[in-house]
């Protein structure tokens, strides 16, 4: 059975229906277009934002990873199997920005919660921005977005074993 | 970690970055050409053959044109691999992600299980062990491409030359965890847990160039 269909089977969230969303492989509508972005735009935001600690760059992040939805019009078994998709599109270019240096060093985030003095937060995300980017996200995909570990293992293409790993060792942090 | 979720919750979308990122997309569609089918027009050449005339003569011919036949053009009623599956051999990884997958022989351990997936046209055989080791063999199109999916700081990272190729090996410095390198085409990556000697490790890449 393909990762896809296990993603859609025996992942999906529960309250989403077993109904398949199936797309055709064409190129996507504006409409279309509208709605990934409506409904999964501040979570591709926020996974790049937890890459690269840069509004600019999390936007850049946002609209490369829509472009690509738009140009490859992949088949979706299900929303669970589309989001899960656009995450991983989304990972990888921030992951190849950190590696190419393309990174600007603002935070504005940071800069926000300083500016609130809610230390509190601002001490978590310091945290946070100190681990590794593999443990970052994995962090990010568990606590924000509420996956499993099978589940984050199965978007980020690796054994749950090492997810856990960098989960466990992201909270000893 | 409900901190966490409240720290991302300043982390959203604004009615004006919608706009900024609706107008780029509009932009790039565009920008791109389109097939009939409505998706971006794709470049590709064939291989063409003259064939040879019966078997009693051969036909010289000049001027002859060959191309090399590439990627087809996709259509309303065929789906693209771009997401993530896992395949029962590595001939239908292959056929997958539409390139020569090469395979790992004598690996330090006993090898109980091997796993073929194609993440977003990238190629991996994971070999497992029986007592939780794990090497991967990553492969994908581009010579930049970042195909191991290890992103982790190694406090050694050296370099070497081998048979003209840029290896790059990172590890703890007694045993190396990952090899990487591009033979200007493909990129590939070499990741191994527990980490394998540096003789081991350019051994297994060796065996990898020669199937290149």
């Amino acid at each position: 059975m393909l990762l896809a269909d296990r993603l859609a089977a025996e992942e999906a969230p529960e309250g989403e229906t077993a109904g398949i969303l199936s797309v055709r492989a064409r190129a996507k509508t504006d409409a279309e277009i509208e709605r990934a972005l409506e409904l999964y735009g501040n979570s591709i935001l926020r996974l790049a934002y937890s890459y690269l600690h840069n509004m600019q760059d999390a936007e850049d992040i946002l609209q490369e990873t829509l472009i690509r939805y738009m140009d490859k019009a992949p088949d979706f078994e299900s929303p669970f199997h589309e989001k899960a998709w656009l995450l991983r599109v989304a990972a990888n270019l921030s992951k190849n920005r950190i590696s190419y240096n393309k990174v600007r060093q603002t935070d504005q985030l940071q800069e926000d919660l300083l500016a609130e003095q809610r230390e509190d937060l601002s001490f978590v995300w310091e945290a946070v921005k100190g681990l590794s980017p593999s443990q970052r996200e994995v962090i990010h995909l568990f606590y924000q977005e509420d996956y499993s570990t099978a589940q984050i293992a199965q978007i980020l293409a690796e054994k749950e074993s090492t997810v856990r790993s960098h989960l466990k060792r992201g909270r000893d942090k | 970690m409900d901190k966490y979720k409240e720290i991302m919750s300043r982390v959203s979308v604004t009615p004006e970055m919608r706009q900024r990122v609706l107008s780029g997309l509009e932009d790039h569609r565009k920008q791109t050409p389109q097939t009939s089918a409505g998706r971006p027009a794709r470049r590709r050449s064939w291989i063409r053959w003259v064939p040879a005339a019966a078997a009693a003569c051969f036909i010289l011919v000049f001027g002859l044109q060959i191309y090399q036949s590439r990627q087809p053009l996709t259509g309303p009623d065929t789906e693209v691999s771009q997401g993530l599956a896992e395949y029962s051999s590595v001939e239908e990884l292959e056929a997958a992600v539409g390139f020569d997958v090469p395979q790992l022989q004598d690996l330090p351990f006993e090898v109980t299980g091997q796993v073929y997936t194609d993440a977003f046209g990238i190629a991996r055989i994971d070999y497992q062990g029986g007592s939780g080791e794990n090497i991967s063999l990553s492969k994908g199109i581009g010579d930049g491409t970042e195909v191991s999916g290890d992103y982790n700081e190694y406090d050694s990272v050296t370099e070497e030359s081998i048979g003209g190729i840029e290896l790059t090996l990172k590890g703890d410095g007694s045993s190396m965890s990952l090899a990487q390198w591009t033979d200007g085409e493909y990129a590939y990556a070499i990741s191994a847990d527990p980490g394998l000697s540096r003789e081991n490790m350019i051994r297994l890449f060796s065996l990898v160039r020669t199937q290149s």
